[in-house]
This record gives structure tokens, C-alpha cells and sequence, in this order.
């Protein structure tokens, strides 16, 4: 993932859940290791943040 | 013993009972014991107890990845309500050792139309780092409690509990006062269940956990004991910032339980 899709990313989790869940989501990334249950649950709520991001852009 | 364990104890012991006539019947074959057996007969023989091996072989082959799985899934839970802890711990203030959250699935009875047995929420993980308060045994349905509640109206629920664990410290509650007690408070519980919770939570929060198609799958609910709130502080758990942590605690749940 480059720069600037990771800031893309970041700022639509920040504008769904706040800047509390995208600590929380940042957090979580770095001790979810190789876990593929949470790998993939994380992958799809940023995929959704974003899509939602994508439908209402302010 | 469970059913499922008597069921595979029986289907072992089949396939054992298989494996083994088929030996003999070989074996009394070759020994002339046995003239003429049907060739089909014959095969039979000869082969069960290769197909059994090969049965067995697939069976520990499959019950070890299911393994697998259900401890990665384990382990997904474990880390996301333990970083849900530190992060509503941070935003309310609240001791980390006091913070207490639940993953919770709506379990669905087999033939509850037949059996009259109701769909209950059965408890996937918890984190609290302090062991207290400890678990009640009681059976959480739609409408009861906090998670019932959020199980019945779909919608995230907020109580602040604390005046009801003032009005009646310890759970004591007597039938005369049970009466007047409102369905706001009694939340769906006999006058044994609400003793048993009120006075041990001083707030709860349950938001819930929703498929893609909307259909309820179970929630995620935070609780606070009575003990670590202070008589003189306000909720803490209402605010936007812990409804979106615990909102987004959900939301990763989602393929956990939808996967469970």
C-alpha cells in the first residue's frame, strides 16, 4: 500500500469511527501478526470506510 | 456426553467393527476356512479396512485444521476486546483493569418450533483484566437485559445504571418493591435475575453486530462495575467517541461470528 491510499484510508476510518478507532485499528494492525481472521476483518471494514468515504465526500 | 461425541463413538466403533470383519473374512479366506465366499463379499473385505484408514486419516486431517481455525478465530476475538479495553479505557478514564467487554452471538435453537427451546446469546469472548465481578449463569434472551434489549430493538443501548445500584445496593430487592420496579428497569428480568445483576454494573453499553444482509447476528457490550464508578462523576460511556469504538469493535466482529 502506498502513502497516499494509507492517508486515503486512515481518513475515512477517522471520519466513520473517529480518530479513536483509527488508533484502534492502527494499534490492532500491529499485533494481529498472522492471523487471518483479523487480517481480513480489518482489510474489510478500512475497504468499507472507504467505499462509504467514497459515496458521501464532504 | 454430548450428543455429537455419542455419535462419533458409535460411528467409530462401526467403522472398527468394519475394519476388522473384513480382516477376518480375508484371513479365513486365505486360510480356505471360507470356500467360495461372493466375489462382491470378497472385495468387501479386502478393501474396509483400507477405506477405514483412509476415514480415519481424513477425519484427524480435517479435525486438525478445524482446530486451527477456531484458534485463529479465538485469538482475533482475544486481540480486538483486549485493544476495545485499552482505547474505552483511554477515553473514559475508566481503570483498564475495570473495563469489561463481551463479544456475544445469538445462538439458534434446532427446532425451537418442536422443542419450544428460544434463541439465546451465548458469549464468544470476554476481556476484563480484573476476574471480578464474575459471570452470572443467568441465560441471556431477546428483550432480556441490556443485550436483549439491543438483540430486540437492533439499535445500540446505553444504561446508567448507578441511581438503580443506589436504589437497590447488592441487588436487594424485596417482592413488595419488585413491584413497583418499571419495565425500563426490570429489562425483561424475574426478580431473581434483576438481584442478581443490579448493584454489580454501574453502566452498560451494547451496540450491535449486523450481516451485510442487516439480520442480527449479536452485539458487543461493554460493561463497568459499580465499584470503579464514582458516585459524584457523570456516564461515561455515552459519548460519541466510545459508541464508535465499540462500533467499530462490531463491525470487525461481523465475519467472526458471521464464521462461527
Amino acid at each position: 500500500m502506498n502513502a497516499s491510499s494509507a492517508s486515503r484510508g486512515r481518513r475515512a476510518v477517522v471520519r466513520q469511527y473517529g480518530e479513536q478507532g483509527a488508533t484502534y485499528l492502527e494499534n490492532l494492525q500491529k499485533v494481529t501478526g498472522d492471523n487471518p481472521y483479523l487480517q481480513s476483518a480489518i482489510d474489510r471494514v478500512q475497504q468499507r470506510a472507504e467505499q462509504q468515504d467514497e459515496k458521501n465526500p464532504k | 456426553m454430548s450428543v455429537g461425541s455419542k455419535t462419533v463413538i458409535t460411528v467409530r466403533s462401526i467403522a472398527a467393527v468394519v475394519a476388522a470383519s473384513g480382516v477376518a473374512g480375508t484371513s479365513a479366506q486365505q486360510a480356505g476356512v471360507w470356500d467360495n465366499p461372493p466375489t462382491g463379499l470378497l472385495w468387501a473385505c479386502i478393501l474396509s479396512p483400507g477405506v477405514v484408514a483412509v476415514g480415519e486419516q481424513v477425519r484427524a486431517i480435517v479435525k486438525e485444521r478445524k482446530a486451527g481455525s477456531r484458534d485463529n478465530r479465538q485469538q482475533a476475538i482475544d486481540l480486538a476486546l483486549t485493544e476495545a479495553v485499552l482505547r474505552i479505557s483511554d477515553q473514559t478514564k475508566y481503570d483498564k483493569w475495570d473495563v469489561g467487554v463481551s463479544l456475544w452471538k445469538v445462538k439458534k435453537s434446532r427446532l425451537g418450533w418442536l422443542t419450544g427451546r428460544t434463541d439465546v446469546m451465548v458469549r464468544m469472548g470476554h476481556r476484563r483484566f480484573n476476574p471480578r465481578p464474575t459471570r452470572s449463569d443467568i441465560v441471556w434472551t431477546r428483550g432480556k437485559g441490556v443485550i436483549g434489549i439491543c438483540w430486540e430493538t437492533q439499535d445500540e443501548v446505553d444504561r446508567d445504571l448507578r441511581p438503580a445500584c443506589r436504589r437497590f445496593p447488592n441487588g436487594a430487592c424485596t417482592e413488595k418493591r419488585w413491584k413497583s420496579v418499571g419495565a425500563d428497569l426490570r429489562m425483561g428480568m424475574s426478580l431473581d435475575e434483576f438481584r442478581t445483576m443490579i448493584g454489580k454494573y454501574g453502566e452498560v453499553l451494547a451496540v450491535p453486530i449486523k450481516s451485510a444482509n442487516g439480520t442480527f447476528l449479536g452485539c458487543v457490550a461493554v460493561d463497568i462495575p459499580i465499584a470503579a464508578c464514582k458516585p459524584d462523576d457523570g456516564a461515561r460511556l455515552g459519548t460519541i467517541a466510545v459508541k464508535n469504538i465499540v462500533a467499530l469493535t462490531a463491525d470487525l466482529m461481523q465475519e467472526v461470528v458471521e464464521d462461527a
